[in-house]
């Protein structure tokens, strides 16, 4: 049987609420020790909740408690005021409902800069919070709100069973994130975490991805508020300041931001360990600030994510070499949220993806990459030709004063391959990202037929079918290169985001087509001996290979390469051009920029020269490598009978 | 009408006194790209160690002057090696490793200080200047406010010329543009940050010690000047100086005018909504240009 840390966390998860369960027996029944217990649960709701935020998505929230205290506080205040809100489902309802629209106030404008900015934005919105709390009357002022002066308040359940009651809704959270993470949804929310680049260049909407994380971050928020509410009965400013907040953020990434059981783990044990050890908190701040340190440097998955990377590492020693991956079953897909349980439990490798099989599949070397490439299985690459092609006309980019594109003329045929070479700082690359939208155009027009796409944003543009490549390659470095790839044939995936964090039959049947079509792809550029390894220890070809399958995965309608051949092997250039040549007569339009002119003159059917931002020459490769500004532009004046280092133009459908 | 007067007054040395945490965090900023979350505690410690120099030791008014900035400063370096140097090291892998590592020492430094007088009751700190000050007709302008506006306008003038003339100043700046480059031009960048927190060191030692006969001897107020400082800085525009004073002024006459016309309890919510209302309109702040990204 195989061992991942996966299952290590499953079972940790487990574990943890188990001793949740059994906890009152092993410390007490007494209502003080049950307080606190319950106050315990609370926060570490809310840290699993603002793991999907800071863990999944990667963005800095550090003010957890903000959501949390606003739902609370109003919880309170209307539980005290009304008596029909009294009731535990009635507060979670509201508390919910004021989490959500603060985290929708809050994030609008935060998300726009994101980075530290909002973690201090929202930083100081838990300092609003409890500043305003403490200064209004109607909020109880410094004494905050207390469920005691109801008269007709009254909890039910009470005691231990509310404490279990508690425990369930841990468990219940904790599937909820669990089910994000290992659907559709949270495969978007990794490459937001990765990069904000990397998410648009495979259509996903950065901004809206991450306020899509917020909400629902702010629903277990609001029910972690309402239930420290009901249970504590009372709420103060001072229990949700913002060193609360910073308390749960440092528990959160000690623990482990990302994984399910680190959040727990990391509030509960330390604010655990801060509430039953008398004497403790005094130095608490010494422990957390070090340990920050120490996981900021060394373990920046925390310590269940360090375990878990090690589990992996230690445990796949044995099979590296040659990873196969089982077929999908062809039981019935385990749907619906016990469907969700069921895969919980299951020990599949990674979250969504079919379990990989105990058995060596093949074992290939390295370098014989190229030899795997046989013909192009069927159904990768739907042949298409219904699409006009794509016309940049007198495109003009300035960065301050030097003019980087200046009057770019270039039509990508589909079905052909356009190359653009010229010296370094001609303005190539320029050119790629002025078509997918990273820079906006100062004048001219870029489109497909009747569709304008100049000032379009990058990740609408992508999803417009215009995949690219960058000059390095940008992969979701911990991740293999399944998941990488997988990433771009989501695009096409089925059913909706909320049937996929459900899990959905529909959502299974559509993670099993992405990837198998992922692997169809992997195993066409020779790297599916390696697809579940990690991306990051890869070679630089093998990462370059891996970014041109996903920008196909995208199924687009034209595919941009910035030097892809760069730091390739020859066998990886071998791979490179026979996928180019592939992809072209499928009938996609193919833009190629590429120093290396004899891959060039082989692939391309046009060729147009840059020079400072201006086109020299254009045509086929024949008439360009014989143009005198060419052959003066790369060889120099001196140089007028040379001969550019070309070979023959070949076949194009060799 | 004496009431606005007042209240812009003292919106200058208070916007003065953000402006001076603004330039602490600004000079490490522009030249590691790391916002330093312990910056508002740097302070406290400023603030701290006059009261501790001041009133426990008896020191001269000018003893507390060389050695309060003097000792931040130390802080602020040690900082850098524990908490920083590694991550800058390091190529943007985790890239905001450093903000959770600032955030580290700032609970360091919060704790520690804590622990060392955490149980004293809050005192007032004694100023070197006298109470009293000039009359504006009926208002009045401190010579301890002025003392701090004054400070912050020559703590400004020694960075531009810190910045503009000497052979650090050029290379932090030289760093911050390209890292790479600067180090391939014979700039050490480890150098640079220690020199970079050095100089926020002292800017928020400078600073503490300006302050501290404004406020009380309290060590909690680390992390309010850290959020008062990043306010002053995102309105204004981070990475400049001028950001710094721009958004500091106007944050502290934004600020008094709120307590003037909407009550001292709407101050904090007040801020928040001008803070969002930067964040919304110009994204960048007041007095930055957007920057193209390069792919």
């Amino acid at each position: 049987m195989r061992f991942r840390g996966g299952l290590l966390e499953k079972a940790g998860v487990v574990g943890v609420l188990v001793i949740g369960v059994l906890l009152p027996n092993l410390v007490g029944h007494s209502a003080a020790t049950l307080g606190k217990l319950d106050a315990l649960l609370a926060l570490a709701i809310l840290a699993v909740a603002m793991n999907i935020v800071l863990g999944f998505a990667g963005q800095l929230f550090l003010g957890p408690t903000a959501l949390f205290a606003a739902g609370g506080y109003l919880a309170a205040y209307l539980a005290i005021h009304y008596e029909f809100t009294q009731s535990l489902v009635a507060m979670c309802v509201i508390s919910v409902s004021a989490s959500l629209v603060l985290a929708l106030i809050i994030a609008l404008p935060a998300l726009r800069i994101g980075g530290f900015y909002l973690g201090m934005t929202t930083l100081y919105l838990a300092l609003v919070i409890t500043t305003v709390a403490s200064r209004f009357n109607a909020f109880g002022a410094e004494h905050g709100l207390s469920l005691y002066a109801s008269l007709t308040f009254e909890q039910r359940p009470t005691g231990v069973a509310l404490y279990e009651l508690g425990v369930g809704i841990l468990a219940l959270v904790a599937l909820y994130s669990w089910l994000i993470r290992s659907s559709r949804l949270g495969r978007r929310l990794s490459a937001v975490r990765a990069s904000d680049v990397l998410a648009q260049s495979v259509g996903i909407a950065p901004y809206r991805t991450k306020l899509a994380a917020f909400l629902l971050a702010a629903v277990p928020s609001g029910i972690a508020g309402a239930f420290y509410v009901y249970s504590e009965m009372f709420i103060v400013p001072n229990s949700v300041s913002p060193n609360q907040s910073i308390d749960v953020v440092a528990g959160l990434v000690i623990g482990g931001s990302g994984t399910i059981l680190g959040p727990i783990i990391g509030v509960a044990g330390l604010s655990g360990a801060d509430q039953f050890f008398g004497g403790f908190e005094k130095y608490q701040g010494l422990v957390y600030g070090g340990l920050l340190i120490v996981v900021a440097a060394v373990l920046p998955s925390g310590a269940i994510g360090t375990l878990k990377e090690q589990t992996d590492r230690f445990f796949a020693r044995t099979e590296l070499a040659g990873t196969g991956l089982r077929e999908p079953g062809s039981s019935r897909p385990p749907t619906g949220i016990i469907g969700g349980l069921r895969r919980f439990f299951a020990r599949s490798a990674e979250p969504g993806l079919p379990a990989p099989a105990d058995t060596v599949a093949d074992d290939l070397p390295d370098n014989l990459a190229g030899e795997r490439t046989v013909a192009m299985p069927g159904g990768i690459i739907p042949p298409r030709s219904d699409f006009p092609p794509l016309v940049v006309h007198d495109a003009h980019r300035a960065f301050g004063g030097v003019k980087a594109v200046a009057g770019l003329d270039l039509t990508i045929e589909p079905g052909k391959v356009h190359a653009l070479v010229g010296p370094n700082g001609s303005g190539k690359t320029t050119a790629l990202n002025l078509i997918c939208g990273y820079f906006g155009v100062d004048s001219g027009e870029i489109c497909i037929g009747e569709d304008r796409l100049d000032n379009l944003s990058p990740d609408r543009i992508a999803r417009m079918g215009i995949a690219r490549t960058f000059q390095t390659p940008r992969l979701l470095a911990s991740a293999s290169p399944l998941e990488n790839v997988v990433l771009g044939a989501d695009r096409h995936a089925k059913g909706t985001l909320w049937g996929a964090v459900l899990h959905s039959r529909r959502s299974w049947v559509a993670d099993r087509e992405s990837t198998a079509r992922a692997l169809s792809l992997l195993r066409w550029i020779g790297v599916d001996n390696r697809a579940l390894a990690s991306a990051e220890v890869m070679s630089h070809g093998t990462q370059r290979l891996v970014e041109i399958a996903r920008a196909i995965s995208l199924e687009p309608k034209y595919l941009l390469l910035d030097e892809p051949a760069a730091g390739l092997s020859i066998a990886e250039v071998e791979v490179l051009s026979r996928v180019v040549r592939a992809v072209a007569n499928a009938g996609l339009g193919v833009l190629l920029i590429e120093h290396n002119l004899p891959v060039v003159f082989g692939l391309a059917d046009q060729v147009t020269v840059l020079h400072q931002g201006r086109v020299i020459a254009a045509g086929s490769p024949a008439e360009v490598s014989v143009h005198p500004d060419v052959i003066d532009v790369y060889l120099g004046h001196n140089r007028l009978d040379g001969e550019l280092p070309v070979p023959a133009p070949t076949d194009s459908s060799s | 009408m004496y009431l606005f007067l007042d209240a812009i007054i003292g919106g200058i040395a208070i916007g003065s006194i953000y402006g001076l945490i603004g330039v602490g965090y600004a000079s490490i900023f522009n030249a590691t790209k790391v916002f330093n979350l312990a910056q508002g505690d740097l302070v406290m410690v400023g603030i701290m160690s006059s009261y501790f120099a001041l009133d426990v030791l008896r020191w001269p008014q000018w003893g507390a002057a060389l050695a309060v900035p003097a000792f931040v400063t130390l802080v602020a370096v040690v900082e850098e090696r524990v908490a920083v140097r590694f991550h800058l090291k390091k190529v943007s892998a985790n890239r905001l490793g450093w903000f959770i590592s600032t955030l580290g020492f700032s609970l360091l430094i919060e704790t520690t200080v804590n622990l060392s007088f955490g149980s004293h009751p809050v005192v007032a700190i004694p100023s070197p200047l006298p109470l009293g000050g000039f009359h504006l007709g009926e208002s009045l302008f401190g010579y301890r406010q002025l003392f701090v506006v004054g400070t912050f306008a020559a703590v400004i003038v020694l960075l531009e010329l810190f910045y503009a003339r000497t052979w650090m100043g050029k290379a932090m700046r030289a760093t911050a543009e390209d890292r790479e480059a600067a180090s391939l031009r014979g700039v050490n960048p480890v150098t640079i940050s220690r020199a970079a927190f050095a100089l926020g060191g002292l800017t928020a030692g400078v600073g503490g010690f300006v302050i501290a006969p404004l406020t009380f001897s309290d060590p909690t107020i680390g992390l309010t000047y850290t959020l008062d400082g990043f306010l002053a800085l995102a309105i204004g525009g981070f990475g400049s100086i001028r950001g710094a004073i721009v958004g500091g002024l106007l944050l502290g006459i934004s600020v008094q005018l709120f307590d003037l016309y909407l009550g001292i309890r709407f101050d904090v919510l007040g801020r928040l909504v001008l803070l969002l209302l930067v964040l919304t309109v110009r994204p960048e702040g007041l007095f930055r240009t957007t920057v193209a990204r390069s792919v």
